[in-house]
C-alpha cells in the first residue's frame, strides 16, 4: 500500500506539472486577437481560443486525475509484495527428514509437507529438497508477474514445467516423486583433490552463466 | 515364432524402462589429511561443449550432501561448472551424461 500512496503523489505531482506548463505554453503563443469576449491564439496555424483551450485542458486534467490513479490501483491489485509459498508433498522419509537448500545458501530441515517461501522475483529461484538414501530434488520455480502464477521445473528438466496457479498466495506443487539414491549420502572418497581436469581451450572461453541472485 | 514374439515384448520393455540420461555428481571440500565434507548450496551448471554459442542449464543446488542432478540430458559432451558463494570453483568437461567421480574442492578453495 505504501507504494500506492507514492505512485498516487507521482499522480498528483505530475498532473499539476502537466496543468502548469500547458498554462505556460499557452500564455507564450501570440495573441491574435479577441473573438467574442476570449482572447485567441494561434499554433501553428490554429487559432483557438483560450477559454476552449483551458477547456481541453481541464478535461484531459481530469481525465488523468481518474485514469493514473485508476490504473496504479489496478496494479497494485495485480502485483504486491507479500511472499509466495510453494507447496509439496513429500513421500515419507524412512528415519530421516527432508533437508531443503535454497540457492541463497539457506538450508533448512523439513518434515512430510514442504513449504518453500519464495519472494517475487522475475530471477528463478531454486531448491534443492533430499534425504541420505534418495537423490536430490532439484525445483526452479518462476513467479510470473501478471498471471500470479508459479512455473516449476524440477531437475532442470524443460519437459516437466509446470504452471501452477496462485490461491491465496499458495501455489502447490503435488506429491514430490524421488528415486533411491545409488549410493547412501555418506560417501567414501579420496581425502586428496584431484587436478583440475584439462579443458579445452574453446570450453575455457565459454563466459560464465548469469548466477541467481534473490531480490526480495 | 512365439519366442522373436517373446523376445520383441521383452526388448520394447527394456526399452521403455530404460531411464532418461542424467548428470549427476556431488561436491565435497576437503584436502589431503582432513575429512571431507559434502559443499552445501553450491551452484552447478552445464553447457554443451561443442557448442559455444549454447545456453547453460541450471543451476543444480548441491543438497545437504553435496550431490546434485540434471535430469532428461541429450546425450552430448558437456562443460560442467560449478560456484559457490558467486565464486567459480570448479569445472570439468563431461564426456557423456552419467554418475560422475566425485568433485573434491581443496579445503581453501
Amino acid at each position: 500500500m505504501d507504494s500506492f500512496v507514492t505512485v498516487l503523489v507521482i499522480c498528483l505531482i505530475s498532473g499539476l506539472a502537466f496543468l502548469l506548463g500547458s498554462l505556460l505554453v499557452v500564455s507564450r503563443l501570440p495573441r491574435t486577437g479577441d473573438s467574442g469576449g476570449s482572447t485567441a491564439i494561434e499554433w501553428n496555424g490554429i487559432k483557438v481560443t483560450t477559454t476552449s483551450v483551458f477547456v481541453a485542458l481541464t478535461i484531459v486534467s481530469a481525465a488523468l486525475a481518474v485514469a493514473l490513479p485508476g490504473f496504479t490501483l489496478w496494479l497494485n491489485a495485480h502485483i504486491d509484495d507479500a511472499p509466495v509459498i510453494l507447496r509439496a508433498t513429500l513421500p515419507p522419509a524412512r528415519g530421516a527428514s527432508y533437508n531443503v537448500v535454497h540457492s541463497d545458501d539457506i538450508a533448512n530441515m523439513s518434515s512430510s509437507t514442504l513449504t518453500l517461501l519464495m519472494y517475487k522475483s522475475r530471477i528463478p529461484q531454486v531448491f534443492s529438497v533430499s534425504a541420505a538414501a534418495i537423490d536430490p530434488v532439484n525445483i526452479e520455480a518462476h513467479y510470473t508477474w501478471m498471471d500470479k502464477s508459479i512455473a516449476v521445473t524440477l531437475n532442470n528438466d524443460k519437459r516437466t514445467t509446470r504452471v501452477l496457479a496462485l490461491s491465496s498466495g499458495i501455489a502447490d506443487i503435488g506429491e514430490l516423486s524421488f528415486n533411491r539414491a545409488a549410493r547412501p549420502g555418506v560417501q567414501t572418497i579420496s581425502k586428496t583433490p584431484g587436478p583440475k581436469p584439462l579443458l579445452p581451450a574453446a570450453a575455457s572461453r565459454v563466459p560464465d552463466p548469469m548466477l541467481p541472485t534473490v531480490t526480495p | 515364432m512365439i519366442v522373436r514374439m517373446l523376445a520383441l515384448v521383452a526388448a520394447l520393455a527394456l526399452t521403455a524402462q530404460t531411464p532418461p540420461p542424467s548428470i549427476s555428481g556431488a561436491v565435497y571440500r576437503g584436502g589431503a589429511g582432513t575429512t571431507s565434507t559434502a559443499l552445501v548450496g553450491a551452484l552447478v551448471y552445464i553447457h554443451p561443449a561443442d557448442a559455444p554459442d549454447g545456453q547453460w542449464t541450471g543451476p543444480a543446488v548441491t543438497d545437504s550432501y553435496g550431490r546434485f542432478l540434471f535430469q532428461a540430458v541429450p546425450p552430448a559432451k558437456y562443460l560442467l561448472r560449478v560456484f559457490f558463494n558467486r565464486k567459480r570453483v570448479w569445472e570439468q568437461v563431461v564426456d557423456r551424461p552419467g554418475r560422475l567421480s566425485p568433485i573434491v574442492l581443496p579445503s581453501s578453495g
